[in-house]
């Protein structure tokens, strides 16, 4: 299960898990918000995510990519530890505030 | 891709390379002990020692790579403006450099394997990291190695564990590999536990945008480094359930270099993307990278160019597929290769050429001599043309091997720098004459006896500061190292503004030694050549340095077997200088061909300085002649080496002069100019006084080439002998 609230223009804000089961439902939230808001610097608060899976984090990697193609940025904010645990592993940490791709 | 011969060659290549760096590195410490703030010494410096780490990177030096990675990672933060170079962290750094060099030393061509001293080093790099303030850092990583290979990540390769270097593991997955519920992630969890995962990068370069993507297909594909003592059935095994929805490739620690290269190009990103994450994991340094790149290129071509040479050319190659950032750095590796843009050749190349060189001379000697008795001018004409290229060809092949002696001299910047810090003496080094050029073998046999020389000099010669305040001269000595060319020979000279040598304690101690007997009555000169003589020292504590009475009579020896000489010009309190004079050349000289009734001898031409008629007659083998109002000392050669001299026709006298010293040789026939192959003297007669050498003349004949140094001291003792006293004693040394 997922829910998007998007309080502010460019902002989301997301609960729940993001798996292989979710992403499809999450890409199409992803790709409304997208295109329903002029382009600029997202932010997507992960504070209530407990689970993130391969396909969750490939999943915000093109989000990621797709922001910055249209000029924007996108920052993930309060990931938790699962969050980080996985990003961390597979070093795409560069998604994280701070970031550094070889931070372990 | 290369075999054991072309390999160890190439091995071989770097070694000299990196010894070259390694002076070079240390050459720029000591410009930076001078001048802290020399920026360029700083960038030569870190490129030194970055361009010794990439090399011995791709000959899997792993201990090498290792310990210079520290050097270079303090260097790369010196550069940067975060630390100063003080003088305890470059004595630090000098020791690391001899450091190095004794492992370049300890590097086996044939097997590429390099044992190391690591207690030795890990106490060099605890020391380092205490100079830096940074200790947990670096002293852990020298420690604690072996538990945390991923620690070391950033490192060249995971050394220092069980394993000889990393695993690289190429992993693209099938788009369906989530559908069917498997997580990329969970096997990246699981081959943690077979070791060390030292890098990965998660690929999604053939993801397609958002809109596009079918978020439930996997895009991705990992890139991992893996330390693992596993095998590689083993980690194949973690991969197992997923065999059908990935595409797997390992690759075994230090596999070769090719096969790094052919892994880039089957992977479907770009040469560079694949290439730039090896490097990040340490598996490929930036050197090999380009260096593969352009030599596929260059195979690519279908120039089948020997695959060794390329590589040997380090740098020359232009990388033609690499990233700017890439490029940018290679470029500034670049700048010294070609600057100094130079051929190895190994020594004993030379050494055959110069051979065949001399015995093309005799050859062609003998064509002339055959031309003048079959008289024809034309035949004449030919042979003294090829003479004259023969001459030519003699030059230029004498000329490669001369080096400057600069080289030489700028390694004593090091020695005077240490054994002054080590006496507390305050020292300047000048060099003058740096460009002074000698044959490579005369080079590499005077360094020992230099470095004695100036060990002496800064030990005994130069005073304390305190002493030398006293004595109303600056509290810092100098030490001056000159070459230049005098007459045909080479002159070195070492000389200090120390206390000079003590004559009286010279004689004292060499009578206390039993090397002169108490009534002798010696020059000063002889006096301070006695201090030449085996087991002799005056110091009188026995100093780390020298005062062991072991040196000196090994400068003198190593000088002597140079065909050169030495002589020590003293002046009490105010300094000493040393003065070795040597031949240009081991070789081939200019000689000057006379007879003594049948039999031919050479002298050194450019130790003649006239010949004349002999109108006056000699008593005895040894005596005076009357040269323009001035006694010239004589040696009647014939009489000397007991050969019949011939009855009729004049005789000659040929005057020779060696440094101050002149004498006249008297000998039958002037035969002229011969350009004289110097052919070493069997076991038998090494010993022979007088004579140093032979040569073979066009005609078959043997020659021998005389010893001028030795029959002048021979002549000296003679006269000494024939006219001690009453009256003043005559001297050998002319004006």
């Amino acid at each position: 299960m997922i829910e998007f609230q998007q309080p502010a223009p460019l902002r989301l804000d997301l609960t729940g898990s993001l798996t292989i089961y979710e992403v499809a439902e999450a890409r199409e939230a992803l790709r409304a918000a997208f295109a329903g808001a002029r382009d600029g610097d997202w932010q997507l608060d992960l504070g209530a995510v407990d689970e993130l899976d391969s396909a969750g984090a490939q999943l915000l990697l093109a989000a990621q990519r797709h922001v910055r193609e249209a000029g924007g940025a996108l920052q993930l904010n309060r990931a938790g530890d699962r969050v980080r645990e996985l990003l961390a592993l597979l070093r795409l940490n560069e998604l994280l505030p701070g970031g550094d791709a070889h931070v372990q | 891709m290369f075999n054991d011969e072309q390999w160890s060659q190439l091995l071989r290549g770097f070694i000299e390379e990196g010894r070259d760096l390694a002076k070079q590195a240390e050459e720029y410490l000591l410009v930076l002990d001078q001048e802290p703030d020399d920026e360029q010494a700083v960038h030569g410096l870190f490129r030194a020692m970055h361009t010794l780490k990439g090399s011995a990177g791709l000959f899997t030096l792993t201990p090498l790579v290792n310990f210079t990675h520290h050097l270079e990672s303090l260097l790369s933060t010196v550069r940067d403006g975060e630390r100063r170079l003080t003088a305890p962290l470059i004595s630090l750094m000098l020791r690391c450099l001899d450091e190095i060099a004794s492992m370049l030393d300890l590097i086996d061509p044939d097997s590429g394997e390099l044992p190391v001293d690591e207690a030795h080093q890990a106490q060099l790099l605890d020391a380092l990291a205490e100079q830096t303030g940074a200790p947990r850092a670096i002293a852990h990583e020298a420690d604690d190695a072996a538990e945390d290979c991923a620690r070391r990540g950033t490192l060249e390769r995971c050394v220092g564990c069980d394993a000889a270097g990393a695993w690289h593991i190429s992993l693209r997955f099938h788009p369906d590999l989530l559908r069917n519920g498997f997580d990329p992630a969970s096997f990246v969890r699981y081959l943690g536990r077979l070791g060390e995962i030292l890098h990965l990068e998660t690929l999604a370069e053939q993801m397609p945008d958002l809109v596009e993507m079918d978020p439930e297909s996997c895009y991705l594909g990992l890139e991992i480094a893996l330390c693992s003592s596993a095998s590689k059935a083993e980690i194949e095994d973690v991969f197992e359930f997923i065999r059908d929805f990935c595409t797997l490739r390992i690759l075994p620690p230090d596999s070769a270099l090719d096969d790094y290269l052919k892994l880039i190009q089957d992977l479907p990103e770009t040469d560079e993307r694949i290439g730039s994450i090896l490097i990040a994991s340490g598996l490929l340094t930036e050197h090999e990278l380009a260096e593969g790149l352009a030599l596929q290129a260059e195979v690519g071509d279908g120039l089948k160019s020997p695959l060794g040479s390329v590589l040997v050319e380090a740098g020359m190659v232009p990388p033609k597929a690499v990233n700017a950032a890439l490029a940018k750095q290679q470029s500034a590796r670049e700048r010294p290769n070609r600057e100094s843009s130079q051929i190895r050749v190994a020594a004993n190349k030379l050494d055959e050429l110069i051979n065949l060189v001399g015995e093309l001379v005799i050859s062609a000697a003998g064509a002339q001599l055959q031309a003048q008795l079959q008289g024809s001018a034309d035949c004449i004409e030919s042979s003294q043309t090829v003479n004259q290229h023969v001459e030519a060809i003699r030059e230029a092949a004498l000329k490669l091997r001369m080096i400057e002696i600069g080289d030489t001299f700028n390694r004593f910047h090091r020695v005077v720098r240490d054994v002054s810090q080590q006496l507390g003496k305050q020292i300047r080094l000048d060099i003058q004459g740096a460009d002074t050029e000698l044959d490579r073998s005369v080079i590499d046999k005077l360094a020992d006896p230099l470095t004695h020389l100036v060990r002496n000099a800064i030990d005994h010669g130069i005073e304390s500061a305190e002493q030398r305040l006293a004595a109303g001269k600056p509290a810092e000595g100098r030490l001056s190292l000159n070459a230049f060319h005098d007459s045909g020979m080479i002159v070195i000279e070492v000389s200090d503004d120390g206390r000079g040598l003590n004559t009286a304690r010279i004689r004292e101690k060499a009578i206390e030694r039993g090397l002169i007997d108490p009534q002798a009555t010696l020059s000063e000169a002889d006096t301070h050549m006695l201090i030449f003589a085996a087991g002799f020292s005056t110091a009188d504590a026995v100093s780390d340095l020298s005062g062991r009475g072991v040196g000196m009579d090994v400068v003198r020896s190593a000088i002597d077997a140079l065909r050169g000489s030495i002589e020590i010009e003293s002046r009490p309190g105010l300094g000493c200088t040393f003065r070795i004079r040597l031949p240009l050349t081991l070789a081939i000289i200019d000689g000057f061909l006379v007879s003594l009734g049948d039999e031919h001898f050479v002298i050194p031409l450019e130790l003649v300085t006239e010949c004349l008629e002999l109108d006056a007659r000699l008593d005895s083998r040894y005596g005076y002649l009357n040269l323009r109002g001035k006694p010239l000392p004589c040696i009647d050669l014939a009489a000397h080496f007991e050969l019949p001299s011939s009855a009729q026709g004049r005789r000659n006298i040929l005057v020779v002069s060696l440094g101050r010293h002149q004498a006249g040789l008297i000998v039958d026939r002037l035969h002229g100019e011969l350009q004289t192959v110097i052919k070493p003297l069997g076991l038998l007669f090494q010993h022979l006084q007088g004579i140093s050498g032979s040569t073979i003349l066009g005609s078959g004949q043997i020659a021998l080439i005389l010893d001028v140094a030795s029959l002048l001291r021979q002549l000296q003792q003679h006269i000494d002998h024939e006219f001690r006293s009453p009256q003043p004693r005559p001297d050998l040394m002319g004006s």
